[in-house]
């Protein structure tokens, strides 16, 4: 048993972490959150970081990794809010492409090229109710189909903007010839991507927190040497170090295609979600009426979360999925 | 990073689950907290020792086997999964031992390690005092020089089954010119002989679980002090970190309380209603979480990154779910949650009942929560002292 990081993922980890505090910091943040235009020049910097290739094998021009150092860049993506549809592309639409039917090699070839270099934008959908991040503005959009992975081009479908709380995700539901969606669960790989943002949203949350905390005075003090605010903090703090391990254990799972891999997902899927949540609240209110504002930077941090919570399947739709296994088959499983 | 077990590790598992199997009595041995049920237990620890199941992680010389941190994790999934007894010797084994591996000289390790594994030494803690309890440096028992060793003085209280051992370990104050936590010592006394009075406490569960210790002069000899005299303060606390960390409440416990939960809503519920769904789920999940956390962290002791105030959200973690599991078993039970032991319609002879009054006692006992969350927030989140 290895339960640790392995050196090159810790690297990847720091180099992510770095890379994105430069290219993407939350002036960043808020500047395509104004103006989504903003999104193409940062998708190449993306890019540059090997954010999109981390899945596509190294024959493909991509880094030929797991799902293992998916979570670890995704965990970096959240802790800085970084915009754009990093998730859909990253976690679905990039890896499928490999598999695609209904395209000639040398243009899915080319098209995976295009993307993992950033020259081209690509999102993908589940199911046409579903609000699809950045469907408008991408180049292309990859269906999931009840016959596999569909890729369409932005001008063989339509897209109707549906304006989320987040705006630097920039939903729209989407039509196409054709697409009924495939009715199937979330993809485990995007549940899995959507956990891993989650826990870096709660500790990006959980520091601000602590930094303002340690800076703002009331009663003389600091606000963060009173047990009620220091408790708070604790709790999100602790919720995010204890959902962690079952976001790296839900990777680990996918990775080598064991076959409670959609459990673990579940599992990790509806901790991460609860902890991002409790932290986002957490930090809301020490901040206080400075945190109820937009001119905090903490409010993309606290829409990401109330966005991604219940994308790719809410805490309690995941957690339904672990009680059924625990409690609808002849025997309940075992932990080891 | 592979989270799967290796041949090593699986073999290990393999022998000590044959040897559980084979070894843990049928009946209960009812609860190690009464003086009938403990001298049950103290035959179980022996049988224990003699196998080499007592204290796996220990070196052998000490009578453990070597085993790694992820082999006594595993040893711990195994020893809960297959309900073994509670372990009576509990105290000396994850509280002393650890204390005596750090800070204790040779000697002392060689007179007192192998017989704590073997339950031929049966210790107690004697942290609180009646007013010190989360402020342990507020005590006020002293311990005064004499010749050859030390005379001690004060009270002790909440000496988790005092009642039926043999001696306890905790701090006096040496240095009668100091303040808190400076001019303390480590010390270990009888709880027999002069000047020791033992007298149990019932607890909430009835249990005589408790015991206050009153000492009046009670002579100890110098190499019962642990560590440099005036140092207790940081003796101790090697202690608690151990305490809260890993070993008191190793994940298996809470995956052996999760299964058991599972078992008793599909027997008493069957497939449930969401609300009783969901709250399955979270036990499972919290579980689960509570073990993957606990295996990175022995993995990074094994590489001796020191655990320090990080300990304090395991103690957090596991004493809250601990309690959140019970509440949920009670919950399933209903109106007959109340039916307590010797009930003949109580389920599992008001186990679910009894382990929920001890859950209880999870955020209270090893440093209150409370305090565990201002450890956390001064030392690992970096907010300012209050």
């Amino acid at each position: 048993m290895q339960p640790l990081l392995t050196e090159d993922q810790l690297l990847l980890r720091a180099t992510i972490r770095s890379g994105l505090a430069k290219v993407c910091p939350v002036t960043t943040v808020r500047a395509v959150w104004h103006d989504p235009a903003a999104l193409r020049p940062l998708w190449r910097e993306f890019a540059n970081l090997g954010l999109l290739g981390l899945l596509v094998p190294e024959d493909f021009g991509g880094l030929g990794m797991t799902e293992v150092e998916l979570a670890v860049a995704m965990e970096e993506v959240g802790y800085a809010a970084a915009p754009g549809p990093l998730l859909e592309a990253a976690a679905i639409a990039v890896p499928s492409l490999l598999g695609i039917a209904n395209a000639p090699a040398n243009v899915i070839e080319a098209s995976i090229g295009a993307v993992i270099e950033g020259t081209k934008l690509v999102t993908a959908g589940t199911h046409p109710s579903d609000p699809i991040a950045w469907a408008e503005e991408t180049d292309f959009c990859l269906f999931r189909t009840a016959a596999g992975p569909r890729l369409l081009a932005r001008a063989d479908y339509t897209a109707t903007p549906q304006p989320s709380v987040d705006a630097c995700r920039r939903t729209a539901t989407v039509a196409a010839q054709g697409w009924e969606g495939d009715g199937t669960a979330p993809s485990q790989r995007a549940a899995l991507a959507a956990a891993a943002q989650l826990i870096g949203l709660a500790k990006r949350m959980t520091e601000m927190t602590v930094e303002y905390a340690n800076v703002r005075q009331q009663f003389g003090k600091p606000i963060g040497s009173f047990q009620a605010v220091k408790h708070h903090l604790v709790d999100a703090h602790a919720a995010t170090e204890m959902a962690r391990p079952l976001v790296l254990r839900a990777a680990w799972s996918l990775s080598v295609g064991a076959s409670d891999a959609a459990f673990a997902v579940s599992m990790a899927k509806a901790a991460a979600s609860d902890a991002a949540e409790l932290s986002a609240k957490k930090a809301l209110q020490v901040h206080g009426a400075i945190g109820y504002t937009t001119e905090c930077d903490l409010h993309f941090f606290l829409k990401r979360t109330w966005a991604l919570a219940r994308a790719h399947g809410s805490a309690s739709w995941h957690r339904e999925q672990v009680a059924a296994a625990l409690l609808d088959g002849p025997a309940a499983p075992a932990f080891c | 990073m592979d989270l799967r077990f290796t041949a090593a590790e699986q073999a290990f598992r393999a022998e000590a689950r044959a040897w559980l199997e084979a070894n843990v009595p049928t009946e209960s041995l009812g609860s190690g907290d009464t003086a009938e049920g403990f001298a049950k237990h103290l035959v179980w620890e022996k049988k224990l020792f003699e196998a080499g199941w007592s204290v796996v992680a220990w070196p052998v010389k000490y009578g453990g086997r070597g085993a790694s941190l992820i082999e006594w994790l595993i040893f711990e999934e195994e020893y809960y999964r297959a309900g073994a007894p509670s372990r009576v010797t509990q105290n000396g084994i994850f509280l002393l031992a650890p204390t005596l591996f750090e800070c204790g000289t040779e000697e002392q390790k060689d007179s007192l390690l192998k017989k704590i594994a073997s339950a031929d030494t049966l210790w107690c803690q004697g942290w609180s005092e009646p007013n010190a309890g989360s402020d342990l440096a507020a005590g006020r028992s002293t311990a005064r020089r004499v010749e050859g060793g030390w005379r001690l003085s004060g009270q002790k209280t909440w000496a988790t089954r005092g009642a039926f051992c043999d001696a306890f370990f905790g701090l006096f104050r040496t240095d009668p010119d100091s303040q808190r936590h400076k001019g303390l010592t480590y010390f270990m006394a009888p709880l027999t002989g002069e000047g020791v009075t033992v007298r149990p406490v019932d607890r909430l569960d009835g249990d005589q679980g408790f015991a206050e210790i009153f000492l009046d002069d009670c002579f100890v000899p110098d190499d019962m002090v642990i560590g440099q005299v005036n140092q207790g303060w940081n003796v101790a606390m090697s202690t608690t970190s151990t305490e809260r960390g890993l070993s008191l409440r190793s994940p298996g416990r809470f995956m052996a309380t999760a299964g058991r939960l599972v078992a008793l809503h599909r027997a008493r519920l069957g497939s449930g209603n969401a609300r009783t769904r969901d709250e399955i789920a979270k036990a499972w999940i919290s579980a689960e979480a509570y073990r993957w956390h606990t295996y990175a962290t022995a993995a990074r002791m094994m590489k001796h990154e020191a655990m320090g105030a990080e300990s304090s959200i395991n103690k957090i973690f596991w004493s809250e779910m601990d309690l959140a599991m019970h509440e949920s078993a009670i919950n399933l039970l209903g109106s007959s949650a109340e039916l307590y032991e010797g009930a003949p319609g109580a389920e599992d002879d008001g186990g679910w009942m009894k382990g929920f009054m001890f859950a209880l006692a999870g955020p209270i006992y090893a440093g209150t929560n409370e305090i565990q969350r201002n450890i956390v927030a001064e030392r690992v989140l970096g907010l300012p002292k209050g």
